[in-house]
């Protein structure tokens, strides 16, 4: 029998292999440096010949005699250099498995070829909808008996909406089925806005953060909200969520030209980083992989997925698709300042940006022996579709040369004029200024007519001259002012040598300008690349196609999650061999099938759940609500709530004096709003769960903060009279006092009864 | 049986997932004991030095040589380029030939150890036989954000948590009234990372930073509102019990675990607001702090505080000095300005601290931390200045069981690269958990099917000073 150990590796299912316990701790232990791509030292121990070559220093083992084998020998530290360089020597025990498997002479691979490929994991498999069956046949153990009505509504309008019902709409739903009322919810604008924040938690909305003093963005970008809108609106008008994903992952491929789809990109717009484009790169992958398919393809970055079937390589061939990305502010109608309003969006810059294997996931050594294009990976899916090229219409490669923007900036130069009068020398730069950028826009124009306009050389011509007579006399302005700024700089007993500096610049500038020959004009603002890789497209398609084993799942999952509590597939960020089994994957897979067939219809899928007996049951325990819920329900059932919808972020600062929903307000790593990151707040980094704890900085935030304060005392003003505690269970918890609590409310002040009735289990949870 | 049964996330069923993440952790294993409160403090699993970290960072770059690393030969060599036997330094603001500048600080050795430490630092200097110097720190980045995450997180990117949120993470907090995990900021600002450098990140929100506001009132939430009296509150909360009782479901969790948070919030509200209430103090406790004094006002009353919240129990207290732009050890332009400026604010609370902890024998069982996310170069910017280093600089450790009095690695003859056992941040850190008794293994943390810690790479106990 073999002296040797073997280890039974269990991956997901069951096992299916059995290398020697030696070889797997080499793995574990080495590969990740002495790899084929890395081979530190020359030494890749990925293949029994190159490990027997050995590296730079010599042969790696000679089989059968461990104690004379360099690798051997290096372990057990009698030779130079001690490995592994990172992490712990190996054990005495360790060290025995490693020459005893030496001495065996080193069989490697598996030594029993069993169990099945390493690409069969029930994930990977595409969903089959069960032969029969509904939700609650294939969910039959729970409790069947319904909740009572006013539990239900409740519910529905917590988990539909993200506030309860007020005691109108309770007296109006009391006559309708439960149907209706589930449609009604559905086509409620609050709707989107509920339903919106879950989402964003899933594709980590983040407004800008960075250096705020400096207002230098580093992260995110300026104007994500558009995005948020976006988000919500989709939601509300049942955009095909296959259509979401591409809007997301390509609106500036599919509608280059459309502002509203643009806004999508701010997805991939969320991923900018000013100082590491590597950064980036990963966040645009992985997260893309994490949120629509739920694979960690991320750990496939440094070497070979140790759980899922993804190479290293499939994993720079995913970030070859976001390689050519950038992001870009495109000016909106009204506002010329793109800092202060503007469109962001993505767009391909870089159309031949090369992606290369970073060894050991390191931008300092790309393997440059080989460009990769852009592919899946392989055991994901069907294979990548056909990636065309996008031709752009001129508004989308000049956005600055459409229309309102021409006419915009033309009564910018009006304004200046007027701005300008008293100051002669200003005033007339900014009257040459108007004529040289009307003749710039005139040659702009021609220049991009089609056909041809025989004028431009003419008009080309006008521009530069126009322009440079403008130029100087801005140059002349900017002299005297410069010089005015150098006289007060020294003028005073003491000048100050920054100010002197300053003056001294501008005034060398000017003079520059003023000499500078005229080269021609310049446009009327930014050309961008005139084609799209079409890349993101193709994935797009490929991860919202019905031939996608992950998204369907993935998407319900995460649905069935937020109405339920619990999820179907607990790792929801990792359908991998890695992650927990589902616990039910007929219900699953019934779900995933019926969303696509649907044709991703998520109101249709929320419908199919919450129509189902197992949604209307009654439940055992209470869950605590969102933080956002808490905030947005104080507001409502005190009257309190401002529903106008979209726009700008606000800043958390005002989240008591501005009554808008939580939603609305700036959320990032910098800044967020205190009273929502009590309550387990989204981590704008990542955030594919909530958590959900229950502490006492929620009660403190209940029982003293302003909030809850002011919000009881004006509830408590609004249900001033008769029937007064009813009327506030029934506003604030949704339902009549029993006689006990009837008589404990009794003896309290208004507002003493409604700041407790916001205390309440039930009005923090839902049940 | 269909693991719906019971289709809520309960407060049990939380906490497994927030010990546990996905599957066992091995760290879970050591958490069994104590389930009820993810915050309960833990016995730790090694050994330990040290129950509480006081974490003193100089935000920007507090420079070695004119601190605690003397370098007579780069007084000799000023105004001369760095001569050729040395390896070239990396800077980021710096251009063309730069030229060494020496210090004007003086430096002297002090105490029975003999331990150096220049004229700018006089009152720290009293407490030498306490300190263990690391001459010998380096780190990755030498931009300050970039280079304060991995101070904070060990990751030079964004989005891991800080060790503060590791300590609570794998010890609890001793203290039920009080945050486990405090970050008092410098009030000229938010340091140049911002916030997140403090941040638990992926670790379940209850070990979050409690960033303290500035003034008497620091936890949001936690005085009474105005015109109620603790008495009125009492009755609020009794009866927001008697109603809440009145429904509840027997057996539901979340709802037995959200009553018994009002109890603990009450006690919070009863006993922290007397913790931070310093009018108490005595007044030569003040005045060691340097309390009433404008210069040392606001760094003495954080020490301070510091120091009661420790007593207290709270696990990691992070002192931040400096904030953006000029307002932090960042002297670029002129370092005698700057950290004349800088030191003028912070010695003396520095040292009161350290005295004050030593004599209430808390000095012991609380490790003290100062330093900054680097060093300056030896070579002057723009004649007065001294731009970023991260390939040696130092950094001291008091208390916590760590030896005083002792001097731990070397740089080269003018302070540029560390030469004699240089210690990466992730040593740092590593020491910092060893004496709090965690691993930094088992110390982990199951995100996005990876295991995650601190170190991110193995990290060595700084052997020479613990």
């Amino acid at each position: 029998m073999s002296k040797l150990a073997f280890l039974f590796v269990g991956l997901g299912v069951g096992l299916y292999a059995q290398k020697p316990a030696a070889l797997a701790l080499l793995e574990t232990r080495c590969l990740s440096c002495h790899n084929a791509a890395g081979k530190q030292s020359g030494f890749d121990l990925s293949k029994r010949e190159t490990a027997l070559r050995g590296g730079d220093r010599g042969p790696g083992f000679l089989p059968g005699r461990a104690k004379e084998s360099y690798l051997y020998q290096v372990l057990a530290h009698t030779a130079k250099p001690a490995m592994p360089k990172f992490g712990p020597k190996f054990t005495e025990t360790e060290l025995a498995l490693v020459a005893a498997w030496i001495d065996e002479g080193a069989p490697w691979e598996t030594v029993v070829s069993a169990g099945p490929k390493r690409s069969s994991h029930w994930a990977f498999e595409k969903p089959v909808r069960p032969a029969a069956g509904s939700i609650d046949t294939l969910f039959a153990k729970r409790s069947q008996t319904p909740a009572s009505p006013e539990v239900l509504l409740r519910r529905l309008y917590l988990d539909l909406v993200g506030m309860p019902p007020t005691p109108e709409e309770m007296a109006r739903h009391a006559k309708l089925t439960h149907e209706q009322t589930v449609d009604a919810l559905l086509a409620d604008p609050r709707y989107g806005e509920r339903w919106g924040r879950h989402w964003m938690d899933i594709w980590r909305y983040s407004d800008w953060y960075g250096y705020r003093r400096a207002n230098e963005v580093r992260n995110s970008h300026k104007h994500m909200w558009r995005w948020r809108d976006w988000i919500v609106e989709s939601l509300n008008s049942g955009k095909p969520y296959d259509r979401m994903i591409l809007e997301m992952l390509a609106g500036d491929e599919i509608a280059p030209e459309d502002p509203a789809t643009l806004r999508a990109t701010g997805f991939l717009a969320r991923n900018y980083s000013r100082y590491d484009r590597d950064g980036w790169m990963q966040d645009a992958v992985d997260h893309t992989m994490l949120g629509f398919m739920g694979v960690t393809v991320k750990c496939a970055r440094c070497h070979d997925h140790k759980y899922d079937p993804i190479a290293q390589e499939e994993y720079y061939r995913l970030r070859a698709v976001f390689e050519p990305y950038e992001v870009r502010m495109d000016r909106v109608p009204g506002e010329t300042d793109v800092e202060k309003n503007a469109l962001t969006r993505i767009f391909d810059a870089g159309l031949d940006r090369p992606t290369y294997l970073l060894v050991r996931g390191n931008i300092k050594s790309p393997d440059k022996s080989q460009v990769l294009g852009p592919s899946t990976p392989a055991a994901l899916g069907p294979a990548l579709g056909k990636i065309e090229p996008v031709a752009l219409p001129l508004g989308a490669y000049y956005p600055d040369h459409r229309e309102f923007v021409h006419t915009e900036l033309l009564a910018q130069a009006r304004a200046a004029i007027e701005k300008a009068a008293g100051d002669p020398l200003a005033l007339a730069a900014a009257k040459a200024e108007l004529p040289a950028l009307e003749a710039r826009m005139a040659a702009e124009r021609a220049k991009y007519a089609v056909p041809a306009d025989p004028k431009f050389e003419e008009l080309a011509a006008k521009a530069r001259e126009l322009e440079r007579q403008a130029g100087l006399l801005r140059a002349h302005e900017k002299l005297q002012r410069a010089q005015a700024e150098m006289t007060a700089a020294l003028a005073g007993e003491k000048p100050d040598s920054k100010k002197v500096a300053e003056a001294q610049k501008n005034l060398a500038a000017a003079t520059a300008a003023l000499t500078q020959p005229p080269t021609g004009y310049t446009p009327v603002g930014k050309e961008y690349p005139t084609k799209s890789t079409g890349r993101r497209t193709a994935l797009a398609r490929w991860i919202g196609s019905t031939d996608n084993p992950l998204t369907a799942r993935v998407a319900v999952n995460h649905i069935w999650l937020r109405h339920f509590g619990t999820a179907l597939v607990p790792t929801v960020f990792d359908f991998g061999k890695n992650g927990q089994q589902p616990v039910n994957q007929p219900l699953l897979d019934l779900l995933a099938t019926e969303f696509m067939r649907s044709g991703w219809n998520m109101k249709a899928l929320h419908k199919m759940i919450l129509l189902s007996e197992a949604y209307r049951a009654v439940r055992p325990a209470s869950r605590r609500l969102e933080g956002e819920v808490v905030r947005d329900s104080i507001l409502a059932v005190a009257g309190e709530l401002d529903r106008t919808m979209g726009g700008p972020d606000i800043d958390p600062a005002k989240g008591l004096e501005v009554r808008r929903r939580s939603l609305y307000f700036s959320h990032s790593p910098d800044v967020q709003m205190q009273f929502l990151q009590v309550f387990d707040g989204a981590n704008p980094t990542e955030c594919y769960e909530r958590n959900e704890s229950v502490v006492p900085q929620q009660a403190l935030a209940m029982a003293n903060s302003q909030l809850s304060q002011e919000m009881a005392a004006k509830l408590a003003r609004r249900l001033e009279g008769p029937g007064l505690v009813d009327r506030a269970f029934q506003t604030v918890l949704g339902r009549l006092p029993s006689d006990a609590e009837r008589e404990l409310a009794a003896g309290a002040t208004p507002v003493d009864l409604i700041h407790a009735l916001f205390n309440h289990n039930d009005f923090v949870t839902t049940r | 049986m269909s693991l719906h049964a019971k289709p809520t996330r309960n407060r049990r069923e939380f906490l497994t997932d927030a010990f546990c993440g996905f599957g066992s952790l091995a760290f879970g294993a050591l958490l069994q004991a104590e389930a009820k409160n993810p915050l309960a403090a833990k016995k730790p699993p090694l050994p330990a030095k040290a129950k509480s970290v006081i974490f003193l960072f100089m935000a920007g770059g507090p420079s070695q040589m004119e601190t605690f690393d003397p370098k007579p030969l780069l007084n000799k060599l000023e105004g001369q380029p760095l001569p050729a036997s040395f390896r070239p330094a990396k800077r980021q603001f710096i251009n063309g030939t730069p030229k060494l500048l020496g210090t004007r600080r003086t430096f002297k050795q002090h105490g029975k150890s003999g331990l150096w430490v220049s004229d700018l630092l006089p009152h720290t200097a009293t407490c030498a036989d306490d300190l263990a110097v690391i001459r010998s720190c380096t780190a990755d980045a030498f931009i300050h954000s970039s280079a304060q995450y991995q101070l904070f997180t060990g990751r030079i990117l964004p989005g891991f948590p800080s060790m503060g949120a590791w300590s609570v993470y794998g010890l609890g907090s001793e203290s039920e009234s009080l945050p486990g995990y405090v970050v008092m900021p410098d009030p000229y600002g938010t340091i140049e990372a911002g916030q997140p450098v403090y941040s638990n990140a992926f670790l379940p929100a209850v070990y979050q930073p409690n960033i303290f506001r500035g003034g008497a009132k620091p936890v949001l939430n936690l005085e009474m509102p105005e015109g109620v009296t603790l008495a009125q509150r009492r009755n609020t909360l009794n009866f927001i019990r008697e109603i809440d009782e009145a429904t509840m479901t027997p057996g539901d969790d979340e709802f037995s675990a959200r009553l018994s948070t009002y109890d603990l919030a009450f006690k919070m509200q009863t006993e922290a607001p007397a913790v931070f209430d310093m009018r108490n103090e005595p007044a030569h406790i003040n005045t060691l702090y340097g309390i009433g004094n404008p210069v040392t006002d606001d760094f003495g009353r954080r020490c301070l505080m510091a120091r009661r919240l420790v007593e207290k129990g709270v696990r990691f207290v992070t002192v931040v000095s400096g904030g953006p732009a000029i307002s932090q050890w960042d002297a670029h332009d002129d370092i005698e300005e700057n950290h004349l400026r800088m030191a003028a604010r912070t010695d003396q609370p520095i040292a009161a601290l350290l005295k004050d902890l030593k004599q209430r024998g808390l000095l012991d069982s609380t490790l003290v931390v100062w330093g900054g996310e680097f060093g300056r170069t030896p070579e002057a910017q723009g004649g007065k200045g001294r731009d970023h280093n991260n390939t040696g600089f130092t950094m001291w450790m008091a208390g916590g069981g760590v030896k005083g009095g002792v001097v731990e690695g070397s740089t080269d003859e003018v302070g540029l690269y560390a030469v004699e056992r240089p210690h990466h941040l992730r040593n740092i850190h590593t020491t910092i958990l060893h004496q709090l008794g965690l691993d930094q293994d088992a110390l982990n943390y199951l995100h996005q099917g990876r295991r995650e810690r601190l170190t991110e790479i193995q990290g060595e106990v700084i052997r020479g000073i613990v």
